[in-house]
């Protein structure tokens, strides 16, 4: 494990493939946590028995 | 007081089953049951997809492991197409129908399909940089990916510009018609363009020949990504709902 | 009087009403043209004057220059009917709309697409370009600033009024006409390097076609929803 963890590190390819992957979980938490906030924001933007 | 939903009459036992599901306030309870199952279906899925890319699959002879990349560029980028024809799709059925629901969904599917648009690019020049050495390389499928993320932040920016709804509804849903049929002739064109200028076969298309394990690990991320795009549409056309005022108010 | 005549009356009722108040207002035309004009002048003072360099790129040079162009232009397509209210004579009018788009459309490209391919063999003379080879890139632009127009004009109505529509249009139009760009610059590009440019400009007749046949469609679909 330490040893992986060395050679994402140390720069070479292992390094890329580390990024991609977490810039891949940070776009899906960027998203999911954008999506959370919007519907905190619209549950608490709609008035009680409002209709269109 | 105007009908601001679907035109089927609610209660009608003529209207067939999923129609009745055009409803908000059909649609809304049944959105808040799956989304939880889809999510858990995606994490689920990605887990098993990623233990078969990582530990299962082998070491690639030419690219070494930096070809693990393909794992989650691949599934971005297909997911980052069907979602844009998923879209054309609700689009048209807005136009045809008159549903709002429809665009609404089309609405909710947008920025996830720019998601995976950009993870496409993003992971394409992770994969691209020590592989031939530059961070971004003119091959179709990444062209066709950024013209792609284009047309989708364009879809996004026509919703954001226009004020009323369901002009803003409307015109998206015929834009996302308008693209999904250009679709094609940019990736056709973007093609063409790259084998006249390109004589070095540059390109990410030229993939490792797929051993099984690696096309199984592919498709069970694709699977993935499928379960999520789904689960966060139907959060977020829940919240789209409440944001358009379509549901009956809650009781304080 | 027949359907056919009477279509082609209000074609040509269009069209001649629309060349005419172009020419009433031909200081906009004329900006038009001069936009297209100062991009492409710019671009060799961007990149230096090196005479071959320029000449190899000149062809797609002057394709995005009147891809901007026309952009900027499809702008004032819809703007006059949506500002003084006749945009709701246009829709309710017997003939189909979108037959009138076309007609609108076929009026705005007189205007800008072909005064701009008037032009460019003249100004690809500052890129070094022979003229064997900037009359062929004026046939390429022939067959593509239609296309641009067409395209434009969906974009126009999909932006009808909307703040910020320019820059919007140009968001929304720039990738679906990249096709375009990549035929109509290839066919540039192929004929001055003595190649033919049959497929090229084959491939953009066939844009054309697609374009004449879909974008009046999407267009007047646009108008009613702008309208609505």
């Amino acid at each position: 494990m330490t040893d992986l963890l060395q050679r994402i590190l140390s720069g070479g390819h292992e390094s890329f493939v580390a990024a991609a992957y977490a810039v891949s979980f940070a776009l899906v938490a960027l998203e999911l946590t954008l999506l959370w906030r919007r519907a905190r924001r619209a549950a608490e933007a709609a008035p009680p028995g409002h209709r269109p | 007081m105007e009908r601001t939903w679907s035109t089927q009459r609610e209660g009608d036992g003529r209207v067939p089953g999923w129609l009745a599901y055009a409803s908000p306030a059909r649609f809304d309870p049944l959105a808040a049951r799956l989304a939880p199952w889809f999510l858990g279906a995606a994490a689920v899925l990605a887990c098993a997809g990623l233990y078969v890319g990582f530990v299962l699959a082998p070491t690639d002879a030419q690219q070494g492991e930096v070809y693990r990349i393909i794992f989650i560029h691949v599934p971005a980028a297909w997911m980052s197409m069907f979602i844009y024809l998923l879209m054309a799709m609700y689009g048209a059925l807005a136009l045809v129908l008159h549903t709002r629901l429809s665009s609404m969904m089309a609405s909710a599917l947008a920025p996830t399909g720019a998601l995976f648009t950009v993870l496409a690019l993003v992971t394409g020049a992770l994969w691209g940089e020590p592989t031939w050495g530059t961070w971004w390389v003119w091959d179709a499928r990444l062209t066709s990916e950024l013209l792609l993320l284009f047309l989708y932040l364009g879809f996004m920016a026509l919703e954001a510009a226009i004020d009323d709804p369901r002009r803003a509804e409307r015109a998206c849903a015929l834009l996302a018609l308008v693209g999904a049929i250009n679709v094609p002739v940019i990736y056709f064109s973007v093609r063409w363009w790259n084998t006249l200028h390109q004589g070095a076969s540059v390109s990410l298309t030229a993939a490792p020949s797929m051993a099984s394990v690696m096309l199984a690990g592919m498709l069970l991320m694709a699977l993935a990504c499928w379960m999520y795009t789904i689960g966060v549409a139907l959060v977020r056309v829940r919240v789209i709902l409440r944001e358009r005022g379509m549901l009956p108010g809650r009781r304080a | 009087m027949t359907l056919a005549r009477e279509l082609q009356q209000s074609f040509a009722a269009i069209v001649r009403q629309d060349v005419l108040r172009a020419w009433r207002r031909r200081g906009q035309v004329l900006a038009g043209l001069l936009f297209f004009v100062i991009a492409c002048s710019l671009y060799p003072l961007a990149i230096g004057p090196d005479v071959q360099q320029l000449r190899s790129l000149a062809p797609g040079m002057l394709w995005v220059a009147a891809l901007l162009a026309s952009m900027l232009s499809v702008t004032r397509l819809f703007a006059r009917e949506f500002a003084d209210g006749s945009l709701d004579q246009l829709l309710l009018s017997p003939h189909p709309l979108a037959w009138l788009v076309l007609a609108k459309v076929c009026a705005h490209w007189l205007t800008s697409g072909l005064p701009l391919l008037v032009l460019t063999p003249l100004l690809a003379q500052q890129y070094g370009l022979p003229l064997a080879s900037s009359m062929a890139l004026a046939a390429s632009l022939l067959i593509g600033t239609p296309v641009l127009s067409l395209v434009g004009a969906v974009g126009a109505a999909l932006t009808l009024g909307v703040r910020g529509g320019a820059v919007l249009l140009c968001i929304l139009v720039l990738p679906l006409c990249a096709p375009v760009l990549v035929f109509g610059a290839a066919a540039g590009a192929a004929a001055d390097a003595g190649q033919g440019m049959a497929a090229e400009l084959s491939l953009l007749g066939a844009c054309l076609a697609l374009s004449l046949l879909l974008c009046p469609l999407a267009t007047a679909a646009g108008l009613r929803i702008a309208a609505e």
